[in-house]
């Protein structure tokens, strides 16, 4: 199976399965653009993915690499957050640090499985929770004035049934 | 207290002591030391009524927490702990000496929190300077005094410098090691402390930081209310949270249209900008007010006397009630009033179609009426059905009549013109349809038959029912028909072939509505069906402990609710998902003893009921209830 070779922006190389790494629509594009053949010694640089993070990226892609390509359009559509699959959960469990870092690779590499996934856990990360859990969950201060904030609660109550 | 002054006032060569003292006279216990020249002030706790001030710095604790003017947080969290560590204190060098003062008359009252202390002394954080004592980094009390000479992070103690250098200068694995055994070390408390430094280095705030269209993303999953949570948290929060195309996907995803913006309210200090989000917001006030809220007191609009009323139309903000009194009234539902009384046939009218400014009417009489709802003239009187004309359907210009003379007509309202007649039934037509090509009607002679209006043919003669055929509806493709047989036939109305025949209901279906392949049926049986006319299933009955006691006599249904009405008395709202029964919207002190709802209208805010009965104890009327909100 043909391989390529990916740097990260600490200039560390990763040997993919070429199959693996067309998971990232940018890496396809940009095989395709520069026309590197099997034998090819050249590199691909991903200049904004550290090594920590292309480990994971690899990692993630390589359990997907036989998941059917996801549906391009979303609008209209319901967007559910309970649809994470098991393996997926535990592959991000990581601080946010590094999920944050995940996002940005996601969308660098423009792989949409991974970054819909890790988009959907911050969300669940929201989800449920008061004004000031969500403060605590992500470290925000809490910028409004006493009367702004009066007033913002007053415009986002939310009438609930029970 | 003098003490503390006294203190206070001893070291004069360089504390600005007004500030901290003059207009602080119950300042807490102060310890003072004199360090190479420069002073330091310490606030230790007492060492009686230590309950007490457990609470107080707790709560100074909390304030103060979140306004560390230094990244690296010198904040004295262990307040009670301070006079044992006070105690240490004096043996971690040569050079700072401490010595504490207790005073054990001191109360939590006298004994201010931070927060006071600095907002007595008019005192800003950018001029608070902290202080490091004790033994290493955790045992440190956060000072505020006017001086630059203090030790701060900036100027901390030489020797702690000296640490930190040494610190810095191993490896990796030595540092690694250096933090193994300081935190082997610390204190639980000191741990803690040291945790609550972390933590926040592995949080980040995802919306604020990540790039506008990514952190969209992440929005765009949350449902409506979490998002409104999430505007709540800080500006850069709501500013995303507020975006109008999040909204529109929101408002998309449930079917909700954008409003007119003449009908948002704003106040003037208002953040939100989307009109998407004012329409959700809206659409969902209304929704509680439909569901959940207190029902406002009705508008009653009193009229036709003791009389039935047999139809009624609501159309923008008018209503039109047909009566076996001979008449039609015209009433406005903002301001409750009969604007007009249709007066001109001689019999009982008994169907009623509207629209714009035109309503036509038609009855035992044997007429059909237009009448011009502006003016209240009639227009024209449409002769030539031979018996009662007992119902119509109104396609832009041109209604079609079924009567018990068995025949349909097809009228040209403009003109007053009889376009064509429909014969071929062998009994009453009881129920019609038209929507510009096809008409379909059904009769007392069990059958249905859909006709072509511009042939003037009958394309299908649907059979099947085994009884009168008593309720009909059309959406151009399919032909559903209820009967006195109990069943309801669902036909292809090309091929003239019965599709489903739906069973379930135990006696004559007497009203329908069918939207997007869903039908809802209301029956004598006292039960309502929504079904799936696809598949033929029944997907709710909506019974229960709370269903109707009598007859279902009107129902109406959109994308969230059914309403149906009964001759118990009762408008009962039901959700239309569950089939669970929400409230009643009406119930008549009189139901059950006579008190009956004939009919019910409803558009998205308001809800017509024409109520009555026919032994007297419940007077003819319409009930007009107001479900709109405003979106604050």
């Amino acid at each position: 199976m043909p391989m390529i070779k990916l740097q990260s922006s600490d200039g560390e190389v990763f040997q993919v399965d070429f199959e693996i790494a067309k998971a990232s629509v940018t890496i396809k594009t940009m095989v395709e653009d520069l026309g590197l053949e099997e034998e090819d010694e050249e590199i691909v640089p991903l200049p904004n993915v550290n090594a920590g993070i292309l480990k994971k990226v690899i990692q993630w892609a390589t359990y997907h690499k036989d998941d059917p390509p996801p549906p391009e359009d979303d609008e209209g559509r319901e967007k559910r957050t309970d649809d994470i699959s098991s393996w997926d959960a535990d592959f991000l469990k990581v601080d946010q640090g590094t999920l944050f870092e995940l996002i940005l690779a996601a969308n660098y590499l423009d792989i949409k499985g991974l970054l819909d996934v890790t988009c959907k856990t911050v969300a669940n990360m929201i989800k449920g929770k008061t004004p000031e859990e969500i403060r605590k969950t992500f470290n925000i201060k809490n910028d409004f004035t006493a009367a702004e904030e009066d007033q913002v609660r007053k415009e986002n109550e939310w009438c609930e049934e029970k | 207290m003098e003490g503390d002054q006294l203190d206070f006032e001893d070291p004069s060569s360089s504390l600005e002591k007004t500030d901290s003292t003059s207009q602080s006279p119950t300042m807490c216990p102060v310890v003072l030391e004199v360090a190479e020249q420069e002073l330091i002030i310490e606030e230790s706790a007492p060492t009686t009524d230590s309950d007490e001030i457990v609470d107080e710095t707790c709560t100074d604790q909390d304030l103060y927490s979140d306004e560390s003017p230094l990244p690296g947080g010198w904040v004295n969290d262990e307040w009670t702990d301070a006079s044992c560590e006070h105690e240490d204190a004096s043996s971690v060098n040569g050079v700072v000496r401490k010595r504490k003062i207790s005073n054990s008359t001191l109360t939590s009252e006298d004994f201010p929190s931070k927060k006071q202390y600095y907002d007595q002394n008019n005192l800003t954080h950018e001029r608070l300077i902290p202080k490091l004592v004790e033994n290493e980094l955790d045992k440190v009390d956060k000072i505020k005094i006017r001086r630059s000479c203090i030790p701060s992070k900036d100027n901390p103690p030489e020797e702690m410098m000296e640490w930190l250098k040494t610190f810095t200068k191993w490896s990796n694995a030595e540092r690694m090691l250096a933090i193994d055994m300081l935190v082997d070390e610390c204190e639980p408390t000191q741990v803690r402390h040291m945790l609550q430094l972390i933590e926040p280095q592995f949080q980040r705030d995802f919306i604020s930081l990540l790039p506008k269209e990514l952190a969209l993303y992440v929005l765009s999953y949350l449902e409506p209310k979490d998002l409104l949570k999430a505007a709540q948290t800080c500006r850069s929060w709501m500013f995303l949270s507020e975006d109008n195309l999040l909204w529109r996907e929101k408002c998309l995803n449930a079917g909700i249209p954008l409003m007119e913006q003449s009908t948002i309210k704003c106040s003037k200090n208002h953040y939100s900008t989307s009109p998407w989000k004012a329409s959700y917001m809206r659409h969902h006030a209304i929704e509680m007010n439909w569901r959940v809220k207190p029902i406002r007191m009705p508008i009653i609009l009193k009229g036709h006397d003791d009389h039935v009323i047999t139809c009624l139309q609501f159309c923008g903000n008018q209503v039109v009630s047909g009566s076996d009194d001979n008449t039609l009234k015209v009433w406005s539902v903002i301001t409750g009033k009969c604007l007009r009384t249709l007066v001109g046939h001689t019999g009982g009218v008994w169907s009623s179609q509207m629209a714009d400014n035109v309503i036509i009417s038609g009855s035992t009489d044997r007429t059909l009426k237009v009448w011009n709802s502006e003016t209240g003239q009639c227009t024209h009187t449409l002769y030539g059905h031979t018996s009662t004309v007992r119902c119509m359907h109104l396609h832009e210009n041109k209604v079609v009549s079924g009567s018990r003379d068995a025949s349909l007509r097809l009228w040209d309202i403009r003109t007053g013109q009889c376009l064509s007649i429909f014969l071929g039934h062998q009994a009453a037509v009881r129920c019609v349809q038209y929507d510009g090509r096809l008409i379909v009607s059904g009769a007392y002679d069990y059958l249905v038959k859909v006709w072509d209006a511009e042939s003037e043919t009958c394309l299908h003669t649907l059979s099947g029912h085994t009884n009168r055929v008593y309720s009909l509806q059309f959406d151009s493709t399919h032909v559903v028909s209820g009967s006195l047989d109990t069943s309801i036939r669902v036909w292809d109305v090309e091929t003239g072939t019965c599709k489903h025949t739906l069973m379930g209901h135990q006696s004559l279906t007497s009203g329908m509505e069918l939207r997007d392949n869903i039908l809802v049926s209301g029956n004598a049986d006292s039960t309502v069906k929504v079904w799936d006319i696809l598949t033929g299933q029944c997907l709710q009955t909506l019974s229960g402990p709370n269903k109707h006691n009598s007859a279902v006599t009107c129902l109406q249904f959109n994308t969230r609710f059914v309403i149906t009405s009964s001759d118990d008395g009762t408008v009962k709202l039901w959700d239309v998902k569950t089939g669970d029964f929400i409230r009643n919207l009406i119930a008549l002190e009189s139901g059950g003893s006579g008190g009956v709802v004939w009919r019910i209208r409803a558009n998205e805010t308001k809800l017509v009921c024409a109520v009555g009965s026919r032994n007297g104890t419940e007077e003819t009327k319409l009930f007009v209830l107001d479900f709109d909100a405003d979106y604050k």
